[in-house]
């Protein structure tokens, strides 16, 4: 039987609604960028039916979590936060760009995915049942990454510099809206007792990595993406709407 | 050999902001680390002296005056390790970048384009002795990714003002904003810092944060 969970001061109520909220929502926007993906290449159709589903339980198993612990999620904050994603996404779609959905949703969302989620576990126990839910959803993300990875890399063997060209041009309105997202929710964080600045660098250096691997240099992956975050960080300090 | 080309008011600033730093980074090198006060160093040094202006109002009229001085007072020590980290890694790097990017601009003059080549290649020259002082005087991997945190975050964190009064007066000139002379700088510290057996991961989110504010 799991735990019940401890009552929740005002701040960190309203900050774990958001982040749940983003969570879940964002999961199913994650799920229909896969769909999108799907009707692009009929090749990989199955695959990425099998990837939307996996996102879409994230989705139902974070909002259970979520009700077990008797936290709404904040659904506005959410679609705030993710109407200039799906803008984007649409606007790729009607270009029948399977690659640039491939960049936004395999490296740009996942980054955020990926580097929330990790620094989440260490207090994930303050939320009986998220640990479960958070650590599966964790495990499934690394395993979209892997293909991405996979397919970039064969798709620009030998291509980087048009892979460069991709990334750039995905990446300006991308980052900006997601490293925008990370900006926005850094308070949030920290009232729940993560670490903010170390989610905001934890994805920056996990969507670096991910560049280097498709054939970024190093320097140049840590450029190009501190490049894009630096406007946001300064935007953040000085108490801007990053977006 | 630099040229005695006549500076305006623009790039007049942008020496005098360079050489506080510079003459600050002869003073506290020749004090606490003497192996990176260099003969490029010292060269430099008096090859910028006469495009530099020294008085209490050389910065006056433009935002650059606070700033600088804040960014003076957190820089300086007589502390071997906090003119390694600050001195020699950060603002080298910071200078570095400087160079690279005005002497590259094709709004440089001559005398401006000479003295970023000398300013460069001095930099260039301290940066490579930096790896082997860090090691000998410090040490590697988590006890200087430590270090460094706690050396420099009030150097990092009045760096933001600083780029306030660097775009102000510089953006229009030479085109360029700080936020990117920031990404390029932190990916030289990134790199070295990898180089340097530093974990990757928490220094770069001990950047963001710094440079955040937070």
């Amino acid at each position: 039987m799991m735990p019940a969970p401890a009552p929740l001061a005002d701040p960190e109520r309203v900050a774990i609604e958001k982040l749940l909220g983003l969570a879940i929502f964002g999961e199913k926007v994650a799920a229909k960028i896969y769909l999108l993906m799907a009707e692009l290449k009929p090749e990989y159709r199955e695959l990425m039916t099998k990837f939307a589903r996996m996102e879409a339980g994230h989705g139902g198993s974070f909002l259970a979590a979520a009700r077990a612990n008797g936290i709404e999620p904040d659904r506005a904050f959410a679609d705030n936060e993710l109407g200039y994603l799906i803008s984007q996404v649409d606007e790729h779609f009607a270009e029948r760009n399977f690659d640039a959905l491939t960049v936004v949703q395999g490296f740009i969302v996942e980054s955020l995915a990926i580097a929330t989620y990790e620094s989440f576990l260490p207090i994930a126990d303050k939320f009986p049942g998220t640990r479960d839910a958070f650590s599966a959803a964790l495990a499934d993300e690394n395993y979209h990454v892997d293909w991405v990875l996979r397919y970039l890399r064969l798709r620009y063997f030998d291509a980087t510099d048009e892979f460069r060209v991709l990334a750039e041009r995905v990446n300006v309105k991308g980052i900006d809206c997601i490293g925008g997202t990370m900006m926005n929710i850094t308070e949030y964080l920290d009232a729940i007792g993560m670490s903010g600045a170390y989610t905001a660098g934890a994805m920056m250096d996990g969507y670096t990595r991910l560049l280097e691997t498709v054939g970024f240099t190093q320097k140049d992956a840590t450029k190009h993406v501190v490049g894009m975050f630096m406007p946001l960080i300064r935007k953040y300090r000085h108490g801007e709407k990053t977006k | 050999m630099v040229s005695s080309h006549t500076l305006d008011r623009v790039d007049s600033l942008f020496w005098t902001l360079v050489y506080r730093f510079e003459s600050l980074a002869a003073v506290q090198y020749a004090v606490a680390v003497p192996e990176l006060d260099t003969d490029a160093k010292r060269s430099f040094l008096a090859a910028l002296a006469p495009h530099a202006r020294t008085g209490a109002d050389a910065f006056a009229g433009t935002a650059l005056g606070g700033p600088v001085a804040t960014l003076v007072a957190s820089a300086t020590s007589d502390d071997a390790r906090h003119v390694l980290i600050v001195q020699g890694f950060l603002l080298e790097l910071l200078g570095q970048t400087l160079y690279r990017t005005f002497g590259a601009s094709a709004a440089a003059n001559d005398t401006t384009r000479a003295l970023c080549t000398a300013g460069g290649r001095a930099a260039d020259e301290a940066l490579a002795l930096l790896p082997g002082l860090l090691a000998a005087r410090i040490g590697a991997g988590d006890v200087l990714l430590q270090t460094f945190m706690d050396e420099s975050q009030a150097t990092l964190a009045s760096l933001d003002a600083l780029g306030e009064g660097i775009d102000e007066v510089f953006a229009e000139r030479y085109g360029v904003k700080f936020a990117d002379l920031m990404g390029d700088v932190a990916a030289e510290a990134i790199a070295m810092c990898v180089e340097l057996g530093m974990d990757r991961r928490k220094f770069v989110a001990f950047l963001t944060g710094a440079l955040m504010g937070i």
